[in-house]
This record gives structure tokens, sequence and C-alpha cells, in this order.
């Protein structure tokens, strides 16, 4: 300050500081207070994320003891009633573990082959209530499988079970293995808690699993499925790019070709990219070429949509024309769905009368221009190959009087190849039924070779506009 | 004296008016929760921003093929909320990007099958840290940033 300031100019100073310096104390008082009210707010937030993973710890051991229990009394009990009661249990108690499990805050590799087990677990157990309510015979196989798999189940209860001590007595603060987890994911570094050390433990145990062959979705010989419908001598990438310029739906000469990438995934392929002349305006596209056979896996057209011309019927008849031209013989749309511009329809294989669902080609068509926009041969590609269908034993006649009372048939029934998740048989010939039932519609499976109801599917309407077919 | 009493209040003041602001920006976070395809176009717009179509397509593809695996929770909302599955989820990035229509498109692609990774069920972007034990996996292809792996 200088000086030079007067007497009223040093009063009024004397005063000013002090609104100031009040002024200054209540901020801090307030600041303090809100401090404090963010830090209670915090710790209730703590508190409760920490409860809910205590919770689910918890649910996860009694989830897991409840499978190795069930599991012990389905192979104990000489009633198939109490049994069908017993695998129901092992496969509910197996899918809440895994829900459970999986909702633990440590990182996902810790939890990979414990999850896979309990899933694999439940499936086993639903195949086999299924069987048992069938009245079919289990095979000695079967009981040795189980009782495996209780053995396993306890080992995993057991040593889950530790962990739960160290959860009571409060040795367990899942917040910090939460934070843990996350210097992890982020540094790459690994370190090591009572939780991840326990888990790491347990996934161990697990890992000496025997693979699992049975009927059901998650059983190994479905997840190691061969693709069936590739064949012939493998292509170089130059020849590989010459099928890819040949497929597209318009005139690649004068496009620039990359082979982008060599996949290897269940069909080996070349990842071919067909690059526009520059200013053109036309679209780029991906195509992927099977190494083995040459054959066009995916194909995918990305630009963007304008006004919408066709309707979908038109899309149908384009795509169709599409899959003509491009060698496949006959096939025969599903549905259509449409939205956002673009029309997706499956499309499914048909041999002697019968849709063939496995040999599934989807194909995307823009609503603008007709243009098509993305081809999906993934599936045909993995099943598709000549079947024998068996002459129908059951009539279709006979076939109805199966169905359920409550289903009114809506169409005449049609044969349909369909998959299903068997060892022997992964597909089953069937007469497919479409019909309603108190207000829902339905496709219902019949086998044509022993009547027996393989599955029933809903048709779930949705918002975004289906043309059924 | 006086100037650095008035900085001192100012910056007081403006400290808590942050606080004021962050302790109120967290509430209005809350979005309307749409059905499966909203939070997929959700996840891959967060973890798949500038990515090619082809690339947020794969994202959305790895957790439908998380969905079908055995070794991942068997539901959407299992595989995405997951502890520790997908960053973007544990730090809330996903609440706070709006998808664009192609975040969608891939989604829905993802939901009808389209699989351009065959399989896959991890991805990462090697230019950033992660943890060492996700390069023992098979590496099946590369799409934009991220490579993809069984």
């Amino acid at each position: 300050m200088s000086e030079e300031t007067g007497d009223t100019r040093s009063t009024r100073q004397a005063r000013r500081p002090n609104y100031l310096s009040g002024f200054l104390v209540l901020l801090t008082i307030g600041s303090l207070a809100f401090a404090y009210a963010q830090w209670r707010a915090r710790q209730r937030l703590e508190v409760a994320v920490e409860n809910r993973y205590t919770q689910a710890f918890f649910e996860l051991v009694s989830n897991v003891d409840n499978v190795q229990v069930a599991l012990a009394k389905s192979l104990a009990t000489g009633s198939p009633r109490l049994r069908v009661g017993a695998l129901s249990d092992v496969w509910k108690q197996a899918g809440d573990a895994q829900a459970n499990l999986n909702s633990l805050p440590v990182t996902q590799e810790l939890l990979l082959r414990t999850s896979a087990f309990l899933t694999q677990v439940g499936d086993f157990a639903f195949v086999t209530a299924r069987k048992t309510a069938n009245q079919q015979e289990m095979t000695e196989e079967d009981w040795t499988r189980l009782a495996t798999m209780k053995q396993q189940a306890r080992e995993l209860s057991e040593g889950l079970s530790k962990m739960l001590t160290s959860a009571v007595t409060g040795d367990i603060r899942w917040l910090q293995v939460a934070r843990q987890a996350d210097a992890r994911t982020a540094s790459g570094k690994a370190g090591g808690n009572v939780v991840t050390d326990g888990l790491t433990r347990v996934d161990e145990q697990v890992q000496h699993f025997p693979t699992l062959i049975y009927d059901g979705p998650f059983s190994d010989h479905v997840e190691d499925r061969e693709p069936a419908g590739i064949s012939g001598p493998d292509v170089s990438p130059a020849e590989a790019v010459e099928v890819a310029k040949r497929f597209v739906p318009f005139d690649a000469s004068g496009y620039s070709t990359t082979v982008e990438d060599e996949i290897r995934g269940k069909i080996p392929a070349y990842r071919v990219r067909l690059e526009a002349p520059k200013n053109s305006g036309r679209p780029d596209a991906v195509v992927d070429v099977s190494r083995k056979g040459g054959k066009v896996v995916l194909m995918n057209i990305a630009r963007d949509i304008g006004q919408e011309k066709l309707d979908l019927e038109q899309a149908v008849a384009r795509a169709r024309e599409f899959l003509s031209e491009s060698g496949f013989g006959e096939m025969q749309p599903t549905f259509a769905s449409q939205v956002g511009g673009v029309a997706t329809i499956p499309f499914v294989g048909v041999q002697q009368g019968a849709l063939v669902y496995p040999d599934m080609i989807k194909v995307k068509v823009a609503l603008d221009s007709g243009d098509i926009l993305s081809f999906d041969a993934l599936s045909y590609l993995m099943s598709h190959r000549e079947r024998t269908i068996p002459k129908a034993k059951i009539s279709a006649a006979e076939a109805r009087e199966l169905l359920s009372p409550a289903l009114e048939v809506q169409a005449e029934p049609r044969l349909a190849v369909i998959p299903i998740e068997t060892v022997d048989t992964p597909e089953a010939v069937c007469w497919e039924f479409r019909g309603t039932s108190f207000g829902d519609e339905f496709y219902v499976y019949i086998n044509v070779e022993n009547g027996r109801e393989e599955s029933i599917l809903q048709l779930i309407p949705t918002s975004e506009g289906t043309l059924t077919l | 004296m006086r100037r650095t009493k008035l900085v001192i209040a100012l910056v007081t003041l403006c400290a808590a008016g942050a606080m004021l602001l962050l302790a109120f920006r967290g509430e209005g976070d809350a979005q309307v929760r749409g059905g499966q395809v909203d939070l997929l176009a959700r996840v891959v717009a967060a973890e798949a921003e500038g990515e090619p179509y082809q690339g947020q397509v794969a994202v959305a593809a790895v957790i439908m093929n998380r969905v079908k695996s055995r070794q991942f929770p068997n539901t959407l909302s299992g595989v995405v909320f997951q502890p520790h599955a997908f960053e973007s989820v544990t730090n809330g990035l996903i609440w706070r990007r709006s998808p664009s229509s192609a975040a969608y498109a891939a989604a829905r692609d993802a939901i009808n099958g389209y699989d351009p990774t065959y399989g896959c069920l991890f991805f990462w972007n090697p230019s950033k840290p992660v943890s060492g034990w996700i390069w023992s996996r098979q590496i099946a292809v590369r799409i934009g940033s991220h490579v993809f792996a069984r």
C-alpha cells in the first residue's frame, strides 16, 4: 500500500478486511461442511458397493454348495421324478452361481474356467433331466460324468468356503480388490490378494476337467465343430482377390484391391478390401474369402442410406436375385425385417422340399436403391452338405395330432431340417407348424422319425417391421 | 495484503463452485436406459469410437460371442456389466456418449449374427497397456486399431 493514504481511507481499510475475513471464515466452514457431506456420501456408497459384492460372494458359495448337494441327490435317488427335480435344481443353482461369480470385481482371466465349468454342469444337468423326463435311460457315461461333476463341485465348494472365512472376518475388502484389478488392467502388472489368490487356485483345480461331449449347446463337440460346407484346394491371396472382385454386386474394375489380413478363425480366410477410385463416390467393400475352396464367407459394403424407396417385398426379390446370380441354388427367404433404411433377410437352403435352417445366408439390402449391402454365409458354410432327407414315418396329419390342443394351426405344415444339440445327430427333420396360442404366434417342430416335439419358437413382434414369408 | 486475501477468496469460491458443479453433474448423467440394442450400441460407441464400421460390428460381435460362450455370463447385461470387462463401462463412458446411427447399425448387425471376428471373445488396442495375460490368446484378426482373439 502507498504511504500517502489519508485518514478516511485507512478507516475504510480497517473495516473492509473484516468483511472479507468474515466471508472467508464462512466459506471455509461451508466448504468443510460440504466436504464432510461428500465424504459421508462416499462412505455410504462404498459400503453399499462392498455389501453388494459380499452378497454376490456369499450367494456364489451357497449356489456352488447347492450344486454339489443336488448332484449328489440326483445320483442317489432311484426315482426319475426326484432325479428330474434334483437335476433341475443343479441347472438353476449352477446358472445363479455363474452369474454371481461373474459379478465379482476381479479380472476376467481368473474366472474363465470356473465359469465354463458351471455353465457345463448346468447344461449337462438340464440335458440329463430332459432325458429322464423323456423316459430315456441314463448311460454308464452319464453316471460317471455326474459323479465326476459332483466331485469337482465339491472341490470348488471347499475352495470357496475357505475364502468365505476371510470374507466374514473382514479380511476381504472388495473395493480394494476392485482397485487392484483396475491397476492390473491399466498397467498389466499382477497383484495378489486373498481373493485373486483364492480364485486362481479354484480356477486351476477346474482346469483338469476333461473334454465333455454330451447332448447340449455348451458341449465341447458343439464348440469345436469343423466347417462342413468347405472343400477343395487352398487358394492364393491373388485368387482370393479375383473371387472377391467377381462376387461384389457392382463392377469392380478400377477398384484397388488389398489383402488386409489373414483371418485365423473357424473358417481361415483372406480379408480382401476393394477400394473405390478416388472421388468416384462409390463405396468400398470388404470381402472375406475362405483359404480352402475360395468361398465368400462375409461381404460388407458400408455407405450412408438415403430416402427409402423400396418396400420389403422388393428388397426380398433383390436379395433373391443376388443369391441366384452368385450361384446359390434354391434358397428360401424365411422372414424379413427392416430398420434404419435397410432390410435384413435370412435365406435358408431347400432340399427335397424341406427347408434346411442350418444352411442360412443373411443378406442386407439398402432400401434406397436396392443395393446389396452385406452377405453372411458363415452358418451356411459351417453346415452345408448334401443331406439325406428320410421318408417321413410320421405323416403331417399324425404330427398334427401331437400338437398342444391350445395351438391353433395357421398354415400348411412344411418339412424342415432344424439344428438340435445332440452328439449323434446335430440336426433333425421335422414337420414345421405355424400357429397361434393365446394370441402369440409360434413355430412348432415335430420330428418325422419319432414324433418328438423337438423345438418351439415364439415369433416376437418388434417395432422393427417384420414380414413373415 | 488486500489483494492476497482477495485472491484467496476467489480461489476458495472457485473451488467451492467446482465441487458443487462436480456434485450435481453426477446426477444429470442418468439417462433413459433402453433395450438390448441400445445397451449394445452404447458399448460400441464408447469402445469403438473412431473405428471403421467393420471394427464397430466386430466389437459388438465379441460381446454377442461372449453371451454365447460358456466362459462368460449368459446374458447381454451380464457380459456388459461384468466387472473389469470393458473399460468404458468401468469409467462410465458408456453413459456419456450418445451412440451414432452407425453404432446402432453395428449393434443390430451383430445381434443378427454378423461376426467379422469369427467367434472371437477378446479385443484390445495393442498400442495401449493391457495385462500381459491377454497376449497369450490366439489372435484371429486385426480390424482398425484393435486386435481380436479367441
